[in-house]
């Protein structure tokens, strides 16, 4: 009995980790919140209502609309200004404001925001449609009253509706299922089908052969199952993926700084002041990757200081498309290539990781506050 | 009167297996940190738990490489693979022989308490939480709190002058502090409990070429052996346990020499 369990485990883990990996934690690239749950509006009148867009991938998010609200007693007043791009691991805030129709029907009331948007992997973009639910509490009015209300959040948090794993996705004309996986590679049941008979026979050795294992008429299927899954990988090119993982190092994911918030990318007064004094042309070059959580955050101190002083600019290298810039600069600790990594040209100094960046890169620039 | 030298011949004769685990666990640390010869990063996934973010590195942590291919979304055939041959090869064979932060576990083994059954199922949920918030969250957040990353990253680090004394510093300081403490009190404790690249080659250890053989003919239940057990096993009952790293600290331990290390096929069990 205890090898059967064993068993079991044995196949569960396997397939567990394989489905895992195949599904993506990635697999939603925006997620829509609004911390408001229903919110009141009277007939007629208008309701003011902030969404919360969270990249939570590794890919860029671009051109970000909402565009419609249904049902049609319901409507966004005004045009909301789209979002040109989110980046990795960051977010924006939307302030809508909601519109009811005179006739609006009275009390609970559900309307759902399309949303619209863009990513890219490499050279193959994907549009996106998703939609967010919104809870609208709708209370008597005059029809010529219009009045315009927050409401403060609830507490309780309204989730896009549409399931995050099953958004609609479109590329060119022909819509489908969203595929994060490399070209060639098996997707769906049968990946995981291969799992999960890795974990079967796996287990099946185990079982099979009862408390001392390995003998000769097992060896040959796991040698097998073994080869089949190297060969297997290494076709797929995901041994130079492991490679360029431990590779590149983004500092905040093994946990050697915290991961900043690009929202948290605000130059202070002094700062601004400091950089007004830059009495020479410097460029920055900033390296960086799409998958790096505190990279948006770099990207945009430099970029908030890059406008604050004229005689500043600055490039972004992405080290993954382009390694040997980072090898030619020196942005390599160690033999590893670390990101965020900001070089000042010209100069061997350079600044890793986000942590009391603005302090730093004005020493970088030789300006005081 | 016996020479120092006979009885030096005499305690090498006793203390072969240490002696030679010794050499491998060296070649483990040398292979985790060859990065000093500038090769740089390599394909190669390290058969044990070592941070490839380690300055030195030139291996990449399986564990590490697990949780990025689930954030990824990448099938993990050739991560696989890689397990499955290490796990035919030695299976925890590899913790007691070559892991350097194993060899850090064994160096501090100082108390061989019995090891708690239920507690040693502790590595398989370590693993399948990390397997779970890889997934959840889509960030490798065992790297976070990793003791293993803490010695060979944080640290390191630290002097290079790229990390700093912040909180996810302190947080690794933490918890390598929880378990080297726990590692003085019990010896192996990380490898007993927690360590989750343990516990994936736990489920290869039955079917590793690397085992432990016990002759029953010769064994007197003395129970000599369990008081070597640095994993705190009766290795004359439990020498095909998953928890058993094969180290061979039982077998110096038995008088009558009913334990044996063996590489190969095994026989079936009379």
């Amino acid at each position: 009995m205890r090898r059967i369990v064993a068993g079991a485990i044995v196949i569960l883990l396997i397939s567990a980790i394989g489905a895992l990996a195949q599904k993506g934690g990635v697999e939603e690239v925006l997620r829509f919140t609004t911390s408001s749950g229903s919110v009141a509006i009277q007939q007629g009148g208008q309701a003011e209502i902030r969404i919360d867009v969270a990249n939570r991938s590794i890919y860029k998010a671009e051109d970000i609309e909402i565009e419609e609200l249904v049902p049609g007693t319901f409507r966004i007043a005004g045009d909301p200004e789209p979002i040109a791009l989110i980046d990795a691991f960051s977010s924006e805030v939307v302030d809508l404001t909601v519109e009811a129709a005179a006739d609006a029907p009275l009390g609970e009331n559900q309307a759902t925001v399309e949303i619209y948007y863009t990513y890219c992997e490499g050279e193959l973009c994907f549009q996106m449609t998703d939609s967010l639910s919104l809870l609208l509490h709708v209370e008597p009015g005059l029809a010529e009253q219009t009045s315009s209300q927050t409401v403060l959040p609830t507490g309780t948090q309204t989730e896009s509706t549409t399931p995050p794993e099953d958004p609609d996705i479109g590329i060119g004309p022909t819509a489908g299922r969203i595929d994060r996986r490399s070209p060639g590679d098996l997707s769906g049941w049968q990946g995981w089908l291969i799992f999960f008979g890795a974990g079967l026979s796996l287990a099946g050795v185990l079982v099979a052969n009862g408390r001392t294992a390995l003998r000769r008429r097992s060896f040959v299927p796991l040698v097998l199952l073994g080869a089949f899954l190297l060969v297997g990988g290494i076709l797929f090119g995901q041994h130079d993926q492991a490679r360029s993982i431990g590779a590149v190092l983004c500092i905040s994911c093994v946990g050697i700084e915290v991961a900043q918030d690009i929202h948290r990318a605000e130059l202070s007064t002094s700062a601004v002041e400091a950089l007004a004094s830059l009495d020479e042309k410097v460029h920055l070059v900033v390296f960086s990757a799409e998958w790096c959580h505190s990279c948006p955050f770099a990207k945009e101190m430099v970029n908030q200081m890059a406008e604050a002083s004229d005689r500043l600019t600055y490039e972004i290298i992405d080290v993954d498309l382009e390694p040997q810039r980072a090898i030619d600069a020196g942005i390599v600790e160690s033999g590893r290539t670390i990101v965020p990594a900001i070089l000042r040209e010209g100069s061997e100094d350079v600044v890793f990781g986000t942590e009391r960046l603005e302090r730093r890169l004005l020493e970088l620039l030789d300006v005081r506050p | 009167m016996r020479t120092l030298r006979t009885r030096a011949h005499e305690w090498a004769a006793k203390r072969r297996l240490t002696l030679a685990r010794r050499g491998t666990q060296g070649l483990g640390l040398l292979a985790g940190l060859l990065g000093f010869t500038g090769i740089g990063m390599t394909h190669v996934i390290f058969p044990g738990l070592h941070c490839y973010a380690c300055p030195l590195a030139v291996t990449v942590c399986p564990i590490g490489l697990m949780q990025n291919l689930i954030v990824f979304g990448t099938p993990p055939y050739f991560w696989l693979g890689t397990i499955l041959v290490y796990g035919l090869l030695a299976g925890r064979g590899f913790c007691g022989w070559f892991c350097p932060f194993g060899t850090l576990n064994d160096l501090l083994s100082f108390r061989k308490v019995r090891i708690q059954k239920s507690a040693s199922f502790g590595k398989f949920a370590v693993l399948l939480a990390t397997i779970g918030a890889a997934w959840y969250f889509a960030d490798t957040i065992f790297c976070k709190l990793c003791p293993a990353a803490s010695v060979e990253a944080s640290i390191p680090y630290l002097f290079t002058g790229v990390a700093t004394v912040n909180t996810p510093f302190l947080i690794h300081m933490g918890t390598l502090a929880f378990v080297l403490v726990g590692m003085v009190l019990i010896s192996r404790f990380w490898c007993r409990y927690l360590c989750p690249m343990g516990g994936l080659l736990a489920l290869f250890n039955r079917v590793s070429f690397l085992h432990l053989k016990l002759d029953e003919d010769r064994c007197s239940n003395c129970a000599a052996c369990t008081s070597k057990c640095p994993m705190g096993l009766e290795p004359h009952n439990e020498h095909d346990d998953h928890n058993c790293i094969k180290c061979g600290a039982c077998v110096e331990g038995c008088h009558l020499g009913a334990l044996s290390i063996r590489y190969g096929f095994r026989k079936k069990a009379s």
